[in-house]
């Protein structure tokens, strides 16, 4: 046991000081958050069962990434460059696309690898891609340059950055390859081993695919370490963005969303907790963002179909 | 269990319809809660385990009694919130126990826990409801009748707890830095109360 200088051995004194412990959020932000969550279901309220609610529990979590995900991923056009003119300049499609408009690196396709990977395993990755004769130029992107492009899409962001640390980012290698070979590479090279993700470059994924990194289920977006979870979580920041522009008929799912954020943040030691509506939720985001924005589904992306409610299923399909 | 008229399960989540207020119902929700905040975080980091945030626990308590109803319809919320807080730690570390004892078996090696340096290790490491009796009664002063409503004990049982309480704290205190075991009664990071 270690202990420190000045271990108190008086109860009341030790109590007082523990009772000061760790640096308050303060009560407005305390309030805000809880009232935030007040919506959000612990578990649907006729859960039937452990497997029941664990069926359900995947649903959302397939839902919020790939929902969720898909809104804010939905690229511009399938290789990454903007179709001129086809994106309306309002403020929620440029809060769902917020992103360069441009491709200046000439990568259309990331291979994020998985956090802690080994060199030999990254570099036999890369030595796969170079082999392949469909991949064109190829760049190995590591953590620190990955934080500097964050850094670079976010700069108006200064709340995003800084839920973020460089380690937290995950290594990529960037690759230029046909438009017409993309979805065979991501089918292909997500599935390798130490390959986290593969995505295709639709702009605004990239702001949203590094704040996703490999966790013990991989199922959502990892939020600040346990001395951090004050911090809102990058999801939460990005989705925060998104419900005051929102058209009014959607506002209230991304108010539904930012709260499920929340509290998987408070409580992501313990299994996600299934909210019925979220994966409806999801949808309605992403339906906003095709019919207001015009925007469609990157390549990769995983599209969350309506829900079976009695199962609390939610079916994926990739590729669209 | 019953608390000024309103009742919780045993996860903390309050059982009993209430209906949801609107604006004005927030806005007093919120001012109770501000004048609260003070005493309900100090109380929070006295009850929440090491590994969970003093604030992240208060705002699960305020969350799931918001969802019920707004603050100001409660008798005595900086009191209900209190044992919500208690049965949020409860059930916490129950959970938590259970974990840990599931991977003790499939990986042994895994039940060390990081020793994190602390001078406040020894009483975090202690059953929280002893914790939240000592500090009621004698730091916050709280009079017993106070300390029975946040403990959701009776009073001869409260009485009985914050002097077992106060015995065991002075001797966690006293004795020398020796780790304890955790036990199915005082886990690694908080015993289940």
């Amino acid at each position: 046991m270690t202990t420190g200088p000045h271990r108190p051995t008086d109860p009341n004194q030790a109590l007082d000081r523990l009772a000061e412990r760790g640096t308050p959020r303060g009560a407005d932000a305390v309030y805000a958050a809880a009232h935030a969550d007040r919506d959000v279901l612990p578990w649907p309220a006729d859960a039937p069962s452990h497997r029941g609610r664990t069926l359900a529990a995947a649903a959302v979590v397939a839902a919020l990434v790939g929902g969720a995900g898909v809104a804010l991923t939905v690229g511009r056009d399938h290789d990454g460059r903007q179709a001129p003119g086809t994106i309306p300049d309002t403020p929620f499609c440029n809060a769902l696309t917020r992103t360069s408009t441009a491709n200046p690196d000439g990568w259309n396709l990331a291979v994020y690898l998985d956090p802690g990977l080994d060199a030999t395993a990254r570099d036999g990755i890369g030595a796969a891609l170079r082999a392949d004769a469909r991949v064109g130029s190829l760049r190995y992107v590591d953590a620190a340059a990955s934080y500097a492009e964050f850094r670079r899409l976010f700069a108006d962001r200064p709340d995003m950055v800084a839920t973020v640390r460089p380690e937290q980012l995950p290594t990529s290698f960037r690759l230029e390859a046909e438009p017409s070979d993309l979805t065979a590479l991501v089918a292909e090279y997500r599935t390798r081993p130490g390959v986290y993700e593969t995505r295709v470059n639709a702009l605004t994924g990239r702001a949203v695919d590094i704040l996703v990194r490999t966790g013990e289920d991989r199922s959502f977006v990892v939020p600040p370490p346990v001395e951090d979870r004050s911090t809102p979580s990058g999801l939460t920041v990005l989705l925060r963005g998104i419900e005051p522009v929102a058209p009014d008929a959607v506002r209230p799912a991304v108010h539904r969303l930012v709260a499920e954020s929340i509290r998987r943040q408070v409580t992501f030691r313990g299994s996600p907790a299934a909210g019925q509506a979220l994966p409806a939720d999801a949808r309605a985001l992403t339906d906003a963002a095709r019919r207001e924005c015009h925007v469609t589904p990157a390549p990769d992306a995983v599209f969350p179909t309506p829900t079976t409610p009695e199962a609390g299923r939610v079916t994926t399909t990739t590729g669209r | 269990m019953h608390a000024n008229g309103r009742t919780f399960d045993s996860t903390g989540d309050e059982t009993g319809a209430m209906t949801t207020g609107g604006g004005d119902d927030d806005d007093g929700s919120a001012a109770i809660f501000r004048a609260a905040y003070p005493a309900l975080r100090r109380y929070a980091a006295v009850v929440a385990p090491a590994d969970l945030d003093p604030d992240d626990l208060l705002q699960e308590a305020v969350a799931r009694t918001l969802r019920s109803g707004p603050l100001q319809r409660l008798d005595d919320p900086t009191a209900y919130l209190r044992r919500a807080m208690t049965n949020l730690v409860a059930n916490h570390n129950r959970t938590r126990g259970r974990e840990r004892r599931a991977l003790a078996r499939v990986r042994p090696e895994a039940e060390a826990v990081p020793d994190y340096p602390s001078d406040l290790a020894d009483l975090q490491r202690l059953d929280p409801l002893d914790r939240a009796a000592v500090f009621l009664a004698d730091v916050e002063r709280l009079p017993l009748a106070a300390v029975a409503a946040a403990l959701d004990l009776s009073a001869v049982a409260t009485r009985a707890r914050v002097s077992r309480a106060r015995r065991r704290l002075r001797n966690a205190l006293a004795t020398p830095a020796t780790r304890p075991e955790p036990t199915e009664s005082e886990p690694t990071t908080g015993a289940s109360a």
